[in-house]
Formats: structure tokens, C-alpha cells, sequence
């Protein structure tokens, strides 16, 4: 049965029963009766004609849809009947559903989304620990080894100096082997992939294909972007396609921009040929795809005995090996990032529901409020007969329309917001590209989906079961009022308010630790001074350059910058504090059985710490003394010197470092020096032990310029990368910028989540205010005459006021008791993404407190104040 | 009679869908000719009030064993509601008949078992 043909069925049945009832009609007249009384006799065999009709309905079948359709007239009617109630709660669920869908989109993109390639849940990718599974040669033989797979590929990401059309940028590269098209079986947005093929006549030949980002940005979309030519970290490459748009790349969050295979990219970069040609250099990302029929068990089952065997026949340096793990790809890959970002997301989808629920409650209770403005018309509708599920169901309908419009306007502010987060992140201030794709798919609306449902169930269930029993008699007198506010330790709309305190509550404790922590973040101290601090990214191509040659033009360079009149000092090193880390260029092989430590590295030239102005403690700065053929020096930070050498001196003992991307080439070096603790990489985390070696001994194409300057350094940056290539235009330069705003840029992150989490905070107080509002004015209202009563019978304005202030008082507090008692349980698991926190921080509590107490003041003010205008002649009057 | 009437319509609900196409495989019958046929038939025992056909009318109908078409009888103005058997009916009404006729003979079992090979003959008559 068709809804639009219940109209006409039903048309259809009056006319067979009115022809039914008169043939019955004319019997009885025939058989003698007055035309009166055979009409009556008639309709008493006929039967209660609407009766008779429901039950024919019922037979057709249509029954429950033709009451949820009466139910859902009567729902709209009742919300269009009240405006102001029903936008006040569609802007409610909007901002909840709307903050709840955004924020889900988030985890979506950052978490869920597969892979934009068929079969997505058949590419696997492996892991060992928390880190990337193996080396390009173990690669190798998984391949030639394993049966699971019917491709397994190797990825190598990277970042990289890209210069295409004038442009250059740093970029996130990865090296990939050739079937990585085919691994993934993913087309081309323009022109191809590298295949097989291309390995097998064109080996060396330099290919990429760009990201659509790349192709859009510099080559405005042109479709012959094939064989033009690029330059990667000075080499030039072809380019032979444009990725889909959808494909991000294997270093999500960052954004991959170009693709190029493993073998050039070998050919062009010696660290990559080193990572390529060593065993225990595991930074290759695997990607398999199941053969049909396998299954993951199956595939990592073989992966791991076929690691047992490598292991076997190449034995490592390091014992520790823990077994592969698998997992499908979806959204950032990489453990590490992974789990920081599933932290970060976790705790913006806890805080996003913590203001649905708070919106949740202040719709509950002005249902609440409506059901005893309501109490009158459900006592007449009971009294007519319809059953206390009916009522239940006809309020319930209600909240569902309330929701089905709130989500719809939730989802629109989602796209808004969506699109605002987007834009925000990639505007991010960090040197490679970052984003995500935020788009509303069959997930996000099916999370939209289930956040109505529920919050229909959490704040219409209640509300709607207390109207279905209203005291029938005092409500159809009118009378209720009188005899209501008799005192419950828990009537549910105390409890709502409590709760709403409680989680606005926990939110603005949450918020204040951000917000403090952003405040430390600012004030941390590098150790050293970074205003005035210009830093440029120079890279000295490989073929072009010789070492010697490359030497030269830096020297030539620093002598340069060291003539410029306003520079006080410079100097050259390979990571340039705050913008470039330098990975696994310098591992320190341990002396001994020391704790598995991070230890950080640096290649530096003479004068260093003088130009950064970190103080050597003891021994001395490194010289041209310490040339290639001198004995190798080093020099420790105090950590280091403490850790390694706890109360000994450490000048003039030996270390053992080595550099893993040459085949773990390691050699003894003498501590020259201790220098002070600095940060050289995040100002949020504590200093770590860190080793410095002279660039004179160890060579770097890949540095940067630190130049201490007497004026702002931005004044300048033009000029000085003018003259750096007026001394060789084969020079690259990159990046020159100010090594304060590098800082400031550290701290998006930290700042991104302060503003989402303190704006999350901010509403939640404000619908909880609301909330509290809400509740004194209507429980004033309803006191209206028993304060009219207590004012006739000699109350002065402050009992009234007293009266009042003590049940909101009250309430607040027990909120935030309660709140305060959560507080201290969910900051618990802040600890370890805010660093230097404590969770039980006496500034944020007491300030949170205090401005609750504001709040609850404020928002119970002007019910209050009606309340002892009360004129208890016209209260009585109107009784 | 309150009570009476109950029973019968207890009695009725589940006989009334194979009553109602026993009659129609006379032919096509209007509700009020199906409602007089059944109530003479029974002599006057089914007396219901006639609407309480039409809910069965229309299930059965749904179900696809019986078809409606306004007509025009021969012998008079107006047009009437015709219900006509379908195949498919035909086939319903042997199957409840024999369902009927089984349950009715084990009933017979139980309450009369000296009497069993007259009503066994009553009802194959």
C-alpha cells in the first residue's frame, strides 16, 4: 500500500458501506418499518461504521504508518505553534551536531579514510613495533619471497628541495619502487605511472609524477604537464603524470608531492642509495596487495616466517626485533603520528560530545518546562482515551522532527566549518604541506546519523515519559500550580542542570590547561637567544659540487655573510635549530650497556655556539685544528656529558658515533667540549643529550646559514639570497627566514588546539548558563504565587532573594563538585600530550571555579530579580 | 448475549476469510449479498453485524484471493462493489477446506468417539 493511495482506498470503502447500508436500509423498509426506523435498524445490524473502517484500515495494512503520519502532522503543527521554543532548540542540536559531525569528519579524514584505490581494505601495510618494518634489500626478498601478495611495493618518504617553473619549495617526496601503481592498481589523474616496464628498459631514468596539488598550484591544471622538466634537491627528473587528486600520500598528515622511483632517486641522492644498500637502515614503508582469497592472518603469518628466515641468514647488530604487524591502510599510516593523532582527535571528539550532552540537557529541560505548560492538553487527551504509549510516541515524534531539523541545519554548519578547519590547516605554518581531506561520506552521515538518534533518545525519552502520566485532575483545574513545588532531592531537572554545571565545568578546566599550557609555551626558553637569528637553507648539489668544491663555496658563502655590517656572527650547521631535525645522520652507537636513550645530533661549523649563544662549559669550541686529517673530535651537551659520564669528567673521554646511513661506517672521536643544555627541536619537550661534530670532519651538502644580526633579520633576507647566488647560481637556497617566527610556527599545533578546545569551552558555557538560566526563570515562574503568598504573608524582598539564590547556589555548587571530581579524572589522560602539565593545576581549578560562581550569579540575576518584583495583590488577584 | 456474541466472533475470526470465498465460488457477490448469503446459510447461527465482514473483505483481498470491481447489477441503479474469486483464492479455499475438515474430524475424535463414523459421513456429505 502506497501512502497516496490510502486517500482513495479510503474514499473507495465509505462509498461500499454507504451502498451496503442502504440496500440494508431498503430492506427493513420492505419489510414494513418507517423510513426513520428502518435508517436506525439498519445502522444497528451495520455496526459502528468507524470502527468498521479502522479495522478495514488495519487490514490494508497501513495502520502504523497512517498514525506516525497523524503523529508527525500534529508535531509540526505543535513546533510551528511555538517559534521561539523550537529555533531556540534547532540552534542547540545545529551547534551540537554541527561541532560533533565536524569534528568527526576530522577523525574520518585523519583515521578512517581508506586509500582512494580499489579495494582499499586488500592493501596492507606493516609495521614492527612502532616503526617502519624493514630495509630496501629485506624488501627485496619479501618480494622474490612471499606468496600472500600479488604485489608488494616499497616506499621510501622523504623531504625535499622541489624547483619547477621559478618555483621552489620544500616538499615531501616519496621514492617508490615501480610497482607501486600497480601495488595500489591506481590510475593517473594525467599521463601514467612508472611501471615495471620503465624498470626494465629505462633504469636511471629520472621520472616523477607530481601531486595534483603541485600541478594545480605551479602549473595551473595544464594537461601537458607530461615531459616537463623539474629539479629535486637540484637533479632533474621528467615529469610522466599527475596523481589523483584523493592520493595524500603514505606520510599523512603531511602531504606527498612528488613521487619518483626508488632507483633514481638512489642514483641522485647518496643518502637514499645508503639507506637502499643497507640492511639495517628499516625506514621502507611496505605496501602489499592481497592476492584474492588470502586473508590478513594468512599474509602476516608468511611475512613473519619469512623475517624468521632473514633474520636467520643476515643476523643484526641489534637483538631486539619485534614481529610484524599489519594493518589496512586508513588515513595517517605512520604508528607514531597515528597514535598522536588518534590522542589528539580522541580528545576533540570527548570535549565535542561533552557540549552535545550539555546541549542535550538544556533541550531536555525546556521540553521539561513545555510538558507543565502541556500538563493541561495531555490531561485532555488522556481523558479522551489515548494511551500513555500514544503519548509517549506523540512526544517522542516531536523530538524527532526537532533532531531530523537540527541535524539537517547541523550538517550545513559541518560543511561551513569543515571547510573553515580545511583552510586552517592548510595555512599551517610548517615547511611541508599538511592537509586532509574533509568531506561528509557515507561514514560521517552515518556518525551524524547515530549522534541524533541518541541525542533524541538522551533528551526526548525523559521529558516525554513524564508528560505521558500528568495528575489528571489538578492539571484539568489548573490548580497545579499551587501544590508543585514541594521539595525532591532529585527531580530530574535539578539533575540536568547539575550535569550541564559538571561538564561545562570539566570543559573550562580542560580549556584553562591548554590555555596555560600555550602561556608556558611562550615564555619556554631554547637556552639560547633566537630573536634576531636569520637562518637559510642551502643545498650544494652532488654532481656538480666535489667536496672540495662544495667546501670552498660554503666557506666563501659564511665569508659573505660574516662581511654584511650588521651581522655580528655566523656560522654554519646541518640542522638548523626549530626548522630542519637531522634524521639519522649521526646515531650515537652507545658505549657500553647504556639505557636506550634518543640522542640528538648536529654537524657543526666553528663558532656555532658563540653565534647561538649556548655557553661552553668546559674544554673548547671546535677549530681549524680539527680539519679531516686531525684526530676526530666531538662535542656533548651537559645531559650527555652527566648521563654518560655521571661524575667524571667528560673532556678527553671517547664516544663512539657513526653514521647508519653509510653502512654503519662508526669511528672513536675525543670530547673536546661540554656545552649548555639547549632545545634544538621542540621548546615543549625537555632538552636531550645532544652530540656536535665538526663539519670538517663530517661533510654536509644539506645545511643551513645561522646568522646572529643587529637588526630585524627579515630586513635583509632578500638581499642576502641575492648574493648568496651572485657567489654561484647553481647554489640552491631556500627558506630564509627568522628563527623566531620558525618557533612561533612550532607552536601551531599547540595554539590550533588551545583556540578548537577553548571555543568548545566557551560554547559549553554559554549553553550551560543558558541552562541555568532557563531553569531559575521558569522555576520562578512557577513560584510566582507562592511568592506572592510568603510577600502577602510578611516576607521582605531579601527572604525572597534568599530563598532563590540558596536552591541556584545550590545547584551550581553541587555541579561543580561534581564537575570538579570528573576534572580530575580526564585530566589524567591529558598528561603526556600537554607536556609539563599538572593535572591538578591550582590556577586553572580556582579560576574555573570563580567563574562558574560569575556565571551562575549572572545568569540567575534578572530571574531573581523578577522573582522580588513579585506584587503579591496581583498574584493573589489573578488565583 | 453480550457473551454469546464473543464467542461466536472468536469462533469467526479464523473461519470468516474461508467462509467468505466458499461463498464467492458461486460466483461474484457484493458485501451485502456475501454478508445474507452467509447468515441464511447458517440459519441465522453467524448473525454479525454486518460491517465485521469488510476488515475480512479487505484482508482477503490484499492477499490476492479475491478481486473488486464497481458494477452495475442487472437489476438495479447504482453501482456495487463485486468481489470475484481468483485462481489463486480457489486454490486458498481447497487448502482451509481441508485443513477445516481435518481439525473438525480430530475435534470429533475427542468429543464423540461412539458417533465417529456418522459424522465422518456427515461431513464427507
Amino acid at each position: 500500500m502506497r501512502w497516496w493511495q490510502i486517500s482513495k482506498r479510503d474514499a473507495d470503502l465509505e462509498r461500499e458501506l454507504r451502498s451496503d447500508l442502504e440496500l440494508e436500509e431498503e430492506e427493513q423498509r420492505e419489510s414494513g418499518l418507517s423510513p426513520e426506523d428502518a435508517q436506525r435498524a439498519a445502522r444497528r445490524a451495520f455496526g459502528n461504521a468507524t470502527l468498521i473502517r479502522e479495522q478495514t484500515h488495519e487490514a490494508w495494512g497501513s495502520a502504523p504508518f497512517e498514525r506516525m503520519s497523524q503523529d508527525l502532522r500534529y508535531a509540526f503543527r505543535q513546533l510551528r505553534r511555538s517559534p521561539g521554543f523550537t529555533l531556540t532548540v534547532v540552534v542547540i542540536l545545529a551547534l551540537g551536531i554541527g561541532v560533533n559531525t565536524s569534528v568527526f569528519t576530522l577523525l574520518d579524514a585523519l583515521l578512517l579514510q581508506p586509500l582512494p584505490v580499489p579495494e582499499p581494505q586488500r592493501v596492507l601495510t606493516f609495521f614492527r613495533g612502532d616503526g617502519r618494518p624493514c630495509s630496501y634489500l629485506d624488501y627485496l626478498d619479501f618480494r622474490n619471497r612471499a606468496q600472500a601478495f600479488s604485489g608488494l611495493a616499497a616506499d621510501l618518504p622523504n623531504e625535499g628541495g622541489l624547483e619547477a617553473d621559478q618555483n621552489s619549495e620544500v616538499v615531501q617526496i616519496e621514492g617508490v619502487s615501480y610497482n607501486y601503481s600497480q601495488v595500489l592498481e591506481m590510475g593517473a589523474l594525467r599521463g601514467r605511472w612508472f611501471t615495471s616496464e620503465d624498470e626494465r628498459t629505462a633504469r636511471g631514468d629520472s621520472l616523477a609524477v607530481i601531486s595534483y596539488r603541485i600541478w594545480h598550484t605551479l602549473y595551473s591544471d595544464d594537461p601537458h604537464v607530461s615531459g616537463k622538466r623539474i629539479r629535486i634537491d637540484g637533479q632533474p627528473y621528467t615529469i610522466v603524470g599527475v596523481a589523483p587528486k584523493e592520493l595524500l600520500g603514505m606520510s599523512q598528515p603531511l602531504v606527498t608531492d612528488i613521487w619518483v622511483p626508488l632507483d633514481a632517486y638512489a642514483h641522485h641522492n647518496r643518502f637514499v642509495a645508503g639507506a637502499m644498500n643497507n640492511r639495517q637502515d628499516s625506514r621502507f614503508v611496505l605496501l602489499g596487495r592481497l592476492k584474492p582469497g588470502i586473508t590478513e592472518a594468512h599474509a602476516l603469518a608468511e611475512m613473519n616466517a619469512i623475517d624468521g628466515q632473514l633474520r636467520r641468514e643476515y643476523p643484526r647488530t641489534d637483538s631486539k626485533v619485534s614481529l610484524l604487524r599489519s594493518e589496512t591502510v586508513r588515513g595517517v599510516s605512520d604508528p607514531g603520528y597515528r597514535r598522536n593523532t588518534a590522542q589528539l582527535v580522541a580528545l576533540l571528539m570527548v570535549v565535542a560530545a561533552m557540549v552535545l550532552l550539555i546541549g542535550c540537557a538544556n533541550i531536555a529541560s525546556l521540553l521539561l518546562a513545555r510538558g507543565l505548560v502541556r500538563r493541561r492538553e495531555m490531561s485532555i487527551r488522556v481523558v479522551l482515551g489515548a494511551g500513555r504509549l500514544r503519548i509517549v510516541r506523540q512526544t517522542m515524534v516531536e523530538s524527532m522532527c526537532l533532531t531530523a531539523v537540527g541535524s539537517l541545519a547541523g550538517l550545513v554548519a559541518a560543511i561551513c566549518t569543515n571547510r573553515i578547519l580545511e583552510l586552517h590547516i592548510a595555512a599551517a605554518p610548517l615547511p611541508v604541506a599538511i592537509g586532509t581531506n574533509l568531506a561528509i561520506d557515507k561514514r560521517v552521515l552515518f556518525f551524524s546519523f547515530c549522534a541524533a538518534f541518541f541525542t533524541t533518545l538522551i533528551f526526548g525519552a525523559f521529558p516525554a515519559i513524564s508528560a505521558s502520566k500528568p495528575d489528571l485532575l489538578p492539571a484539568l483545574k489548573g490548580i497545579e500550580a499551587l501544590r508543585h513545588p514541594r521539595f525532591r532531592w532529585f527531580s530530574p531537572r535539578k539533575l540536568y542542570v547539575v550535569g550541564q554545571v559538571a561538564i561545562s565545568f570539566v570543559l573550562l578546566v580542560i580549556s584553562g590547561l591548554f590555555i596555560h599550557a600555550l602561556q608556558k609555551a611562550n615564555n619556554m626558553a631554547a637556552g639560547f637567544e633566537v630573536r634576531r637569528l636569520l637562518s637559510v637553507r642551502l643545498y650544494v648539489a652532488e654532481p656538480q659540487f666535489t667536496e672540495a668544491a662544495a667546501r670552498n663555496l660554503l666557506d666563501r658563502a659564511l665569508q659573505r655573510v660574516r662581511a654584511i655590517p650588521s651581522v655580528k656572527s655566523a656560522t654554519v650547521s646541518y640542522a638548523s635549530p626549530f626548522i630542519s631535525s637531522s634524521n639519522c645522520i649521526l646515531p650515537l652507537i652507545r658505549q657500553g650497556e647504556l639505557p636506550n636513550q634518543a640522542v640528538g645530533e648536529n654537524i657543526v661549523g666553528a663558532s656555532y655556539f658563540a653565534t647561538l649563544g649556548v655557553p661552553l662549559l668546559a674544554g673548547r669550541d671546535f677549530s681549524l685544528l680539527d680539519g679531516a686529517s686531525a684526530p676526530r673530535v666531538v662535542i656533548v651537551n651537559d645531559i650527555l656529558s652527566r648521563r654518560y659520564f655521571p661524575g667524571q669528567i667528560a673532556i678527553g673521554k671517547r664516544l663512539r658515533v657513526g653514521c647508519a646511513c653509510e653502512n654503519g661506517k662508526c669511528y672513536d672521536a675525543e670530547i673536546i667540549g661540554v656545552v649548555k643544555n639547549a632545545k634544538y627541536a621542540n621548546l615543549d619537550q625537555p632538552a636531550e643529550p645532544y652530540v656536535f661534530v665538526p663539519i670538517t670532519q663530517h661533510f654536509a651538502r644539506y645545511v643551513s646559514l645561522l646568522i646572529r644580526t643587529q637588526v630585524e633579520p627579515a630586513d635583509f633576507a632578500a638581499d642576502l639570497r641575492r648574493d648568496l647566488l651572485a657567489l654561484d647560481p647553481r647554489l640552491q637556497v631556500y627558506d630564509v627566514g627568522a628563527l623566531s617566527d620558525q618557533i612561533d610556527h612550532s607552536f601551531w599545533l599547540l595554539r590550533w588546539e588551545t583556540s578548537l578546545i577553548g571555543g568548545f569551552g566557551g560554547l559549553a558555557l554559554l549553553l550551560a548558563a543558558v541552562g541555568l538560566y532557563g531553569i531559575v526563570s521558569t522555576s520562578v515562574t512557577q513560584r510566582t504565587k507562592e511568592i506572592g503568598i510568603r510577600m502577602a504573608l510578611g516576607a521582605r524582598r531579601g527572604d525572597v532573594l534568599q530563598l532563590i539564590l540558596a536552591s541556584v547556589l545550590g545547584l551550581t555548587l553541587t555541579g561543580v563538585v561534581v564537575g570538579l571530581g570528573g576534572s580530575f579524572l580526564i585530566t589524567q589522560l591529558l598528561q603526556g600530550h600537554l607536556y609539563d602539565l599538572n593535572p591538578v593545576d591550582p590556577i586553572t581549578f580556582v579560576a574555573s571555579v570563580l567563574l562558574w560562581a560569575v556565571v551562575a550569579l549572572i545568569a540567575s540575576y534578572f530571574p531573581v530579580r523578577h522573582a522580588t518584583r513579585v506584587d503579591p495583590t496581583v498574584t493573589l488577584r489573578y488565583e | 448475549m453480550e457473551k454469546r456474541t464473543q464467542q461466536r466472533t472468536a469462533l469467526l475470526q479464523g473461519t470468516l476469510d474461508m467462509l467468505v470465498l466458499r461463498t464467492l465460488l458461486y460466483g461474484p457477490a457484493h458485501g451485502h449479498q456475501i454478508d445474507k448469503h452467509i447468515q441464511r446459510t447458517t440459519n441465522d447461527f453467524l448473525q454479525m453485524q454486518h460491517g465485521s465482514l469488510y476488515p475480512a473483505l479487505h484482508r482477503v483481498e490484499r492477499r490476492g484471493w479475491i478481486v473488486s470491481k464497481w458494477e452495475t447489477p442487472l437489476d438495479r441503479n447504482g453501482e456495487f462493489k463485486y468481489y470475484r474469486l481468483t485462481e489463486k483464492g480457489k486454490k486458498q479455499l481447497a487448502v482451509e477446506e481441508s485443513q477445516w475438515k481435518q481439525m473438525a474430524e480430530a475435534v470429533a475424535l475427542v468429543m464423540w468417539p461412539a458417533v465417529e463414523e456418522s459424522f465422518h459421513e456427515m461431513v464427507a456429505d
